[in-house]
């Protein structure tokens, strides 16, 4: 029956392939999509995997560039049992940088850190590897360390200056995270950083603590949020959920809605297509029910061709998204194509072709054999 | 003789609206094992829808239709498709062959349901095609054959089930001629031959020849049956 109901749908090739165009461009689009988010996931979860220590923000603190947090909290936090120091940061959005005006959604962000704290800390003020320079020294000022894409987007190189906000700073250090996201910021000693924003005195964005035994982290984060939990809300920095997972959650969301969306048009495409199929084919169904077929074999025929729609479109779609996908990374933006993506999005197409064909399956069923004999 | 369909004082009333056509009023009829039936009548004298009913395709109005002795008022859907698989064949004016398959896989279309027994099944599909005239063209689609070759691919695909009762309905309504004098004379060799039961639905007065019984019909009734012992048919007469 496969072999047969394989053969109807190629009774009009061209009516087929666009409900296979259909659901290949759900399956296409939606790969494309998710393997840019996974990717983007990818590269700040690794980036946070070699992060240590935790991160003490303001209770229900969204963006780090929105926190204020009072300067003392160091002082506070540094007293905690298992904590080795707690470095001050702040952040902002760069306005300008060389002159240039900055959207304020992709602005360069500017980090100032205490350098005083951060040398008593092991590793630097950036997670991520030093590229080339050095990094901060206590007595440092005047000088910036830059992200990877600062150096690519503004052709910086050691020892030439960088403009931000009209102030211009030494280029000491290049960093990378791996991530695009997390290199497009500039670090400055925190004092500089205040001098070219308007960061209110005595406040910080948040504070970058780290443990005198690192393998304790998650046991001090808990004491730290146990003793000041109601005032402000430490986070271990590896722990990737609970920095990031809830914005990728809902981009994940949004793609998904939209490959719904998709799925809601390809199904129609596919009830569409298997009612005129099935709609034209009347007398032969007719005839099939007269020579003993039941309904459940004729629903089954049925069934078998959207599925068969639905698997060609599929598999059609993987290939398509799989391309797309490695077209995008071309751009240098990272993708990942999981399997369980590709099992998901087939899964999703078959079953797709299946309830688009279950409405004309039940017309087909229904259909009355008398009408296969009626002469024309 | 065993009755192998039975029509007990069968109608059919199709209501349109208001108004209410009786396509059969009171209609009975016995086909037994080995006859050749003919029924003819006008169009519009209910000859269709006689055979829709005896074919288990419809229901009558009132009256009983017993297939095997059995009342088919009784049976559902699904037992109906099961007793048309095992029992009865069907031959279509407009063939109703499926246009992608080709002669060989449309003999076999009644059986494809079929979950398992499907052994040799091929090798009569063959065999049929060959008594048929048509084992040279087994590879062949619909519409690589003539009126008359198709007309003699669905009487194959009639006879895959090894039916006890065979249903035509104006068989020769597509075909010219010779062409329907030759697919007639095929069915007839098997009912004479085999002793297949036959039931033809037709207009076509000179398909009466051949027929055990000759069944008249007029404004939904049966005016008239004739029965012809089967030396006296055509070809017998000697």
């Amino acid at each position: 029956m496969i072999g047969l109901s394989i053969s109807n749908i190629f009774r009009h090739k061209l009516r087929t392939i666009l409900s296979v165009l259909g659901i290949m461009l759900g399956v296409a689009s939606l790969i494309a999509l998710v393997s840019v988010v996974d990717g983007l996931r990818f590269d700040i979860e690794q980036a946070f995997s070699k992060a240590q220590g935790a991160r003490v923000t303001p209770l229900e603190s969204s963006d780090p560039i929105f926190n204020f947090l009072d300067e003392e909290w160091a002082k506070k936090i540094e007293s905690v049992q298992g904590v080795k120091v707690a470095v001050p940061v702040i952040i902002q959005a760069a306005k300008t940088v060389d002159g240039e005006e900055q959207d304020f959604f992709n602005a360069v962000r500017i980090l100032g850190i205490d350098l005083s704290s951060q040398a008593r800390a092991t590793g630097s003020g950036f997670s991520g590897e030093l590229l080339e320079g050095r990094d901060f020294r206590p007595s440092d000022s005047g000088v910036a360390l830059i992200g990877k894409k600062i150096k690519d987007d503004y052709d910086k190189f050691l020892g030439t200056k960088i403009n931000l906000n009209g102030s211009s700073f030494t280029v000491i250090g290049v960093y990378t995270t791996g991530s695009d996201l997390l290199d497009a910021s500039v670090l400055l000693p925190i004092d500089d950083a205040r001098g070219i924003t308007d960061f209110p005195v005595g406040k910080i964005s948040y504070l970058n603590v780290q443990f005198t035994n690192p393998s304790e982290d998650q046991r001090v984060v808990e004491r730290i949020n146990l003793i000041y939990g109601d005032e402000i809300n430490a986070r271990s920095l590896n722990d990737f959920s609970s920095q990031f997972g809830s914005i990728f959650d809902s981009v994940t969301l949004l793609v998904l809605l939209i490959a719904s969306i998709a799925s809601v048009v390809a199904a129609v495409g596919i009830i569409n297509t298997m009612l005129m199929s099935v709609l034209e084919r009347f007398k032969e169904i007719g005839a099939l029910k007269a020579v003993g077929w039941t309904r459940g074999n004729i629903v089954k025929m049925v069934l078998y061709e959207s599925a068969f729609i639905g698997i060609l479109g599929g598999l059609m779609g993987i290939i398509c998204g799989y391309a797309a996908s490695f077209a995008i990374s071309l751009f240098g933006l990272t993708t990942v194509v999981s399997s369980s993506l590709i099992i998901g999005s087939f899964v999703g197409a078959v079953v797709i072709g299946i309830i688009g064909g279950m409405y004309p399956a039940f017309i087909a069923s229904r259909m009355d054999p008398v009408e296969a004999l009626r002469t024309e | 003789m065993v009755g192998i369909v039975e029509l007990q004082n069968v109608t059919k009333r199709y209501v349109m609206g208001s108004t209410a056509v009786d396509a059969l009023g009171g209609v009975s009829l016995l086909v037994e094992k080995g006859d050749f039936v003919v029924i003819v009548g006008p169009s519009g004298s209910g000859k269709s829808t006689l055979m829709h009913i005896l074919g288990t395709l419809d229901h009558p109005s009132s009256g009983n239709v017993l297939v095997d002795g059995k009342n088919i008022a009784s049976l559902d859907d699904w037992d109906l498709a099961m007793l048309r698989r095992k029992k009865i064949g069907f031959i279509f004016q407009s063939f109703n062959l499926i246009p992608t398959l080709n002669t060989l896989e449309n003999v076999m279309i009644p059986t494809e349901p079929l979950a398992f027994g499907k052994e040799g099944l091929e090798e009569r599909a063959i065999n049929l095609l060959k008594k048929v005239d048509l084992g040279n063209r087994l590879l062949h689609r619909p519409d690589e054959l003539s009126g008359g070759q198709r007309q003699r691919v669905s009487i194959a695909r009639a006879l895959i089930n090894d039916p006890e009762i065979i249903f035509a309905d104006e068989p020769t309504g597509n075909l010219d001629s010779v062409t329907g004098k030759n697919v007639i004379e095929l069915m007839y060799g098997l009912n004479k031959k085999e002793g297949k039961t036959f039931v033809i639905v037709t207009h076509d007065q000179s398909l009466l020849e051949y027929a055990t019984k000759k069944v008249f019909l007029l404004d939904g009734k049966i005016t008239k049956i004739e029965y012809k012992k089967a030396a006296a048919r055509k070809g017998e007469k000697k």
